[in-house]
């Protein structure tokens, strides 16, 4: 049954990615709700879908001035998180983004988590262990962004 | 050269400020409080009763040691100490004791240390891993133990065959408990 609905979006996103630039951008509506909604829930065969075929869609930002990216880290979605850097578009313009509050991505990694993160870990304590991870994968990632944007005007 | 840029560049990201004037780190404390709270109370009461059933077995496990099965003889050594299966009884028995208290040792660092939001990271889990595997270990040991003794004492006839190997069986029953009911936590705490 899922398999059927992910192929229908296959065909879909086929068709719709013949037209122009300006149509799928109104498709998608100034916040590109579809995408942001999945990569809320951690939908990553979708996104894998989309994205994979039309990798610009990971520039599309929401109506808080926020990526996919953004979202993805403060809904604590690993899934999509790992999936969108695996693309490797060029990521890191993103990881400057902030969002109307001036939160960055280290600020969205700290801010609390939804409720549904933590459901399927047993024990608070294993929670904040998870929490923490989390917060240090986000460094890293912000950090190596940073070094390789350097790196690359210092040749 | 990364690392003179480091040293600029790291800071600005890490110290930046949202406009309600808080830098990543102090918004995650800010955040994350009641669950590091949560996190201490989940961490004590799982601490305190496991401290309390790894104390039982090194009790029960201390005393064995001096009342073997069979019982000595005059000058104190075991009566059964030539037979194979009283000398694996031993091990097992000891082993149960070694295990139990590595594991109330754990737990009572678990117990006296100081909760910090950093804590949770490594060193809690880690402990918490130790001492549950430990206390596991202590309690297959123990049933091994307590199986072994019937094939000590019970000797000859049909009925002394069957009865250590049914014990044997139902020993095995709470060990397997215990390694499902604690699996899925122990699993977590390595992840």
């Amino acid at each position: 049954m899922q398999d059927q609905a992910l192929k229908l979006v296959g065909k879909l996103w086929g068709e719709m990615t013949k037209m122009n630039y300006q149509e799928i951008s109104r498709f998608f509506g100034s916040p590109a709700q579809l995408l942001f909604a999945a990569t809320e829930i951690g939908n990553i065969e979708f996104i894998a879908i989309l994205i994979g075929s039309y990798p610009d869609l990971i520039w599309k930002v929401n109506e808080d001035g926020i990526s996919i990216f953004h979202i993805a880290i403060s809904n604590r979605q690993v899934e999509v998180f790992n999936l969108i850097y695996e693309i490797g578009a060029i990521k890191d313009l993103l990881a400057t983004y902030e969002n109307k509050e001036g939160n960055n991505m280290l600020h969205l990694a700290a801010a609390e988590p939804p409720p549904v993160s933590l459901d399927q870990i047993s024990g608070a304590a294993l929670q904040m262990q998870r929490e923490l991870m989390w917060y240090k994968v986000i460094i890293t990632y912000v950090n190596l962004e940073f070094y390789e944007l350097i790196e690359r005007h210092l040749k | 050269m990364l690392q003179e840029v480091e040293k600029i560049v790291q800071p600005q990201f890490r110290e930046s400020k949202n406009k309600a004037g808080k830098t990543p780190q102090s918004l995650f404390i800010e955040n994350h409080e009641t669950l590091r709270k949560e996190g201490e109370d989940w961490m004590r009461t799982t601490a305190d009763s496991c401290s309390l059933v790894a104390a039982l077995i090194a009790t029960v496990t201390f005393t064995a040691a001096f009342t073997v099965p069979g019982g000595n003889e005059d000058k104190g050594t075991p009566i059964f100490q030539r037979k194979a299966v009283f000398v694996i009884f031993a091990i097992a028995d000891a082993f149960s004791l070694f295990s139990s208290s590595i594991a109330m040792l754990m737990f009572l660092s678990i117990l006296t240390s100081r909760y910090a939001q950093e804590d949770f990271l490594r060193s809690l889990p880690r402990k918490l891993l130790i001492g549950l595997s430990a206390l596991f270990l202590s309690i297959a040991f123990i049933m091994v133990a307590f199986a072994l003794t019937f094939f000590i004492v019970f000797k000859g006839g049909v009925p002394s065959i069957s009865i250590p190997i049914i014990v044997a069986l139902l020993a095995a029953v709470p060990v397997a408990g215990f390694a499902f009911g604690q699996f899925p936590l122990l699993m977590t705490s390595i992840a």
